[in-house]
């Protein structure tokens, strides 16, 4: 390298503003291909719901995909379907993302990458709670809940099915924080025999509540 | 006997020789002292040898036949002497050793053959006995005189002393011989079972035959390891007589006999080191295999024993178990099942007598008895054992809190001892009582519980002025603040604080009359207001206040003025559930004329003016009446007849608070009817009944005090309800300050600590469950009080 190379020059210089200007510019255009939809009727700086549905059927992914909420979580998006023109562009040009192949390889990169990363899946797992309320709610309804985690754990979790059952037959209407956050946990570190749940330990009471529920299934159906 | 000369050995061997053959003395003063010549010991010729030892053997024999008088001590000893340093100590020893061997064969033996063939009872012992003191006697003779070969022989040699020697030959030839340590060892068992059995036995011939064997180092092998097993074999078999013979208390007191005879006996003629195993013998035996049954024998055991109170039998058994490790726990195990049954007797939902669920008082007052009972039986029975206190103290927290209502009972008990009534009480009996309270109050789980009641019977009492004695009341508050703490009872103190100044505010209030306001001159309406502090008293909220009559409305006003002139800040609500009026009423009482047959009165009907039957006298009367009353009554000023519903709208008393108030009016004794209900018996009110006054109400007084419908003594299920869900946001309250004092203070804290913390802070009131004050923390990071740990869920944090 020559001796006064330390800074790039004028021609490096713009030769990487350019190749900026061209991400930018790309992504901005993707932004335009989605934002402004008459039937969203949101105004040019935001990409509404049909405007997602279109991204999403570009992308081939389903509504109900877990791509969708990591797309939203990637993005900082703080409304439901829909992304801000400062969402969608830093988000992409942070990315490196200038077409929608791009974008949907990023998604299914960083699927995998959850599966396997525990602290990372816990930081989407938070968002999507705060996301998923309305905003200036403090907690998320249940019905809520029931669908994210549906969406975020699909069936890895065998206690999934038995937890909503017993959400809705205690008729729970709202999930608070707290026990969102636990629920992950709860999910992850005991076993669908419950046989490695501690009772003294310090989980919220919805989830002792669940835990005693199953053990009394359980009696009734050994001594049926 | 032989005089003790003992030469010294410096003396050289060849002066002595010269001195015998009465030679010229050399110059022994010489050798004597001064220096050592070592002087070549001289070859003893054999013969002469031999002959030295002749002599000696006689001796010992003559020793041994007792004949030992005409020896000479010095002449035996110098020959010993003589022999062993010569160099002879070995024939010496072996020959020592084959005379006294010889001796025990030859003369000993038939003596024993002898006596065991007699098979008389105790020859055999006596026998040995003899032979052995003669043994010893001897041995110390001899011993004596071959004192120089045991100094230098025998610890060069490294072999036994002569006088062990002897003891060693006797036990080998003699004991160790034919059976007869078996022989013996029967004899002296037999002497002991006779002696126990109740036979006079020669104990002292027994001391002697274990001082022998003690002497002969036989004595553990020989006898005492038998006579402990045959010992344990007979209390084995005792045990199981006297268990099957005896009540409980007998065969505690055939124990205690026991264990003093063998005490004496081995003290008498044993070893002192049989003593101790003996006992552990006896204790093993017979505490310890039967203790658990004679405990719980039927009919006589621990159980029987505290029903009838046999305080003596059971501090015996006490003493005599504590022998035992477990002893006493067997006991406190059959003590505890019957405190506890005792106590379910009375507090158990379902087991309990009929009597005690309507009566409160009984109820406590049994609950102290049996306290007073288990303190006599620790105090006179078990010595204050620990072990027993805690128990007993267990069992009593135990069964006080199956019943939910203890807490109750216990503060209407307290109110009837406080409480002005039929019985008169002194002072010390207050205290009595209140000491005994206090036990009980200590077993309380839900203390809370019980200071919303006592709140509410002290409130009473005090504002109906029905405390007997002010210095108890306070005595007993300040009880509880010793047990309790401050906040306890600064709710109590408070209301005496406020009843304290209710005559200062009363004189205030009449200077103020005097000085400020005619009003009270226009209309003489007299006033008393007690002054509440809110929050401190226990009394319902008023959401609705009663219309009072003009003249009570002014005069409240009045004070109103006055109060707020001197507390400006200050908002006066007035009470009309409590509080009572004197009422100034006039009956006109009709006449009956001759001519009238109608036995009812006369109606009066709404149209008419003020109503008046036709021929009356006037009656006055004072009624005294509780405020609600005292506004409906006054209604009747204005109009003859009222409907229910009217003079609800009139009053503005609370439906179910009128029900009551006209119940008390119309539907009471004849002597408290004031007003009549038109029509119907029914016993509910209805909007549409009809009410009069009662013109023909007459009374022996003058001055009537008209009851109102009386609470009862327990709370209704209603009350009890509102004050369970009362207690209920204390108790989350309680829990939620709980935890924020303690996190405050530790920052960060792991679940299980702080439920521990939070258990230990709220003890004295009452016990949550971890779920309730999970509950609580769940609540407290919902409002932002506490987070969890990031990384560990299980950790909070206090968010400052």
């Amino acid at each position: 390298m020559p001796p006064n190379a330390q800074q790039p020059t004028t021609d490096e210089s713009n030769v990487i503003d350019d190749a900026k200007t061209s991400v930018t510019v790309a992504v901005h255009q993707l932004f335009e291909r989605y934002a402004n939809k008459p039937a969203d009727n949101l105004g040019p700086d935001r990409i509404g719901p049909h405007g997602v549905l279109e991204l999403l059927e570009d992308l081939g992914i389903g509504s109900t995909d877990r791509k969708v909420l990591i797309l939203a979580w990637l993005l900082k998006a703080k409304i439901q379907c829909e992304f801000t023109a400062d969402e969608w562009n830093d988000g992409l040009v942070a990315l490196g993302v200038v077409s929608i192949d791009d974008l949907r390889m990023v998604l299914e990169k960083e699927e995998r990458i959850l599966e396997k990363d525990a602290s990372k899946l816990k930081t989407l797992y938070r968002f999507t709670y705060t996301f998923g309320k309305p905003e200036h709610h403090r907690k998320m309804d249940c019905e809520t809940a029931i669908v994210y985690w549906k969406i975020l754990f699909e069936d890895r979790y065998a206690l999934l099915d038995a937890w909503t059952l017993f959400l809705r037959v205690q008729q729970i209407d709202v999930i608070k924080s707290d026990v969102w956050n636990l629920v992950l946990e709860f999910f992850e570190q005991i076993d669908a025999n419950l046989s490695n749940y501690d009772d003294e330990a310090a989980w919220p009471v919805l989830l002792t509540d669940f835990v005693e529920h199953i053990r009394k299934e359980k009696c009734a159906v050994g001594a049926a | 006997m032989l005089l003790c000369h003992h030469y010294r050995e410096e003396t050289s061997h060849v002066v002595m020789m010269n001195h015998r053959q009465g030679g010229a003395p050399s110059s022994s003063g010489q050798s004597a002292g001064r220096m050592r010549i070592r002087s070549i010991p001289t070859a003893m010729d054999e013969k002469y040898v031999t002959s030295i030892w002749e002599l000696l053997k006689k001796a010992i024999q003559e020793i041994q036949r007792k004949n030992n008088s005409g020896l000479s001590f010095e002449e035996l000893y110098r020959n010993a002497y003589t022999m062993v340093l010569h160099k002879h100590g070995d024939r010496l020893y072996i020959g020592l050793r084959g005379v006294i061997e010889e001796h025990m064969r030859a003369n000993i033996r038939p003596c024993i053959e002898e006596a065991i063939e007699v098979k008389m009872e105790v020859h055999l012992l006596e026998t040995l006995i003899s032979v052995w003191n003669d043994h010893t006697t001897a041995m110390v003779m001899i011993r004596d005189i071959l004192m120089y070969m045991d100094r230098v022989y025998v610890s060069q040699q490294k072999v036994e002393p002569v006088y062990n020697l002897g003891l060693s030959i006797f036990k080998d030839e003699i004991i160790r011989w034919d059976l007869v340590n078996e022989r013996l060892r029967r004899e002296m068992l037999d002497m002991v079972t006779r002696e126990r059995q109740g036979e006079q036995i020669d104990w002292i011939l027994l001391k002697h035959g274990s001082t022998m064997l003690s002497a002969l180092g036989i004595y553990e092998a020989e006898f005492e390891q038998h006579f402990l097993s045959e010992s344990a074999q007979y209390y084995k078999r005792m045990g199981l007589e006297f268990l099957a013979e005896n009540s409980a208390a007998e065969y505690v007191k055939r124990v205690e006999t026991c264990i003093r005879e063998e005490n004496d006996r081995a003290q008498r003629y044993l070893d002192s080191s049989t003593r101790a195993k003996i006992l552990a013998v006896v204790d093993s035996e017979l505490i310890e295999v039967h203790m658990k049954s004679v405990v719980e024998m039927d009919g006589s055991g621990v159980s029987h024993m505290l029903n009838v109170n046999l305080l003596a039998d059971l501090q015996r058994m006490y003493t005599v178990f504590h022998r035992v490790t477990n002893g006493t726990q067997v006991i406190c195990q059959a003590v505890s099942s019957w405190v506890r049954q005792r106590g379910e007797e009375i507090t158990h939902p379902e087991n309990q007598q009929e009597e005690l669920k309507k009566d409160p008082v009984l109820y406590i007052t049994r609950l102290m008895e049996l306290e007073e009972r288990s303190e006599t039986l620790l105090r006179d029975a078990f010595q204050e054992d620990k072990m027993f206190k805690k128990r007993i103290y267990d069992d009593f927290t135990h069964f006080i809190n199956l019943n939910n209502h203890s807490a109750e009972y216990l503060t209407i008990f307290l109110d009837e001892k406080l409480r002005k009534g039929n019985r008169v009480l002194r002072e010390a009996e207050i205290d009595e009582a209140v000491n005994r309270c206090m036990t009980l109050f200590r077993f309380l789980g839900e203390k809370d519980i019980f200071e919303q009641y006592y709140k509410r019977a002290l409130a009473k009492r005090l504002l109906t002025d029905r405390s007997a004695s002010d210095d108890s009341e306070k005595a007993m508050v300040s009880r509880l603040k010793t047990e309790c703490g401050y906040q306890y009872t600064s709710k109590l103190e408070n209301m005496f604080k406020d009843r304290e100044l209710w005559n200062t505010i009363q004189a205030g209030f009449r200077d103020y009359l005097n000085v400020y306001d005619n009003r009270m001159e226009r209309d003489p309406c007299e006033i008393v207001v007690r002054v509440l502090t809110s929050g401190v008293w226990p009394t319902q909220n008023i959401t609705l206040t009663c219309s009072l009559p003009i003249h009570a409305e002014q005069s409240w006003k009045s004070f109103q003025d006055f109060y707020q002139k001197k507390h400006s800040g200050r908002k006066l609500t007035l009470n009309t559930f409590l509080g009572n009026a004197d009422v100034k009423a006039v009956f006109f009482n009709p006449l009956r004329s001759a001519n009238d047959d109608s036995s009812q009165q006369e109606e009066p009907t709404p149209s008419q003016g003020p109503y008046r039957p036709q021929h009356f006298t006037e009656n006055h009367k004072i009624l005294n009446v509780s405020t609600h009353q005292m506004t409906v009554l006054l209604c009747f000023n204005t109009k003859n007849v009222f409907k229910y519903s009217e003079l609800g709208d009139a009053t503005n008393i609370t439906e179910r608070e009128l029900q009551k108030t006209m119940q008390s009016l119309s539907m009471g004794k004849a002597s408290q009817r004031i007003l009549v209900r038109k029509g119907t018996t029914a016993k509910e009110i209805a909007q549409n009944d009809e009410f009069y006054v009662n013109d023909s109400f007459t009374s022996k007084l003058v001055r009537i005090k008209v009851s109102t419908i009386a609470d009862a003594k327990s709370s209704t299920p209603k009350e009890a309800a509102v004050l369970k869900e009362r207690v209920e946001d204390d108790r989350k309250h309680e829990i939620e300050c709980a935890i924020v004092r303690v996190m405050k203070s530790r920052k960060r804290l792991e679940h299980n600590n702080l439920l521990t913390e939070v258990l230990y802070q709220t003890s004295t009131r009452f016990k949550p469950t971890p779920t309730a004050i999970k509950q609580r923390v769940e609540a407290l990071i919902e409002r932002d009080y506490l987070a969890r740990d990031k990384k560990d869920p299980k950790i909070y944090e206090y968010v400052s």
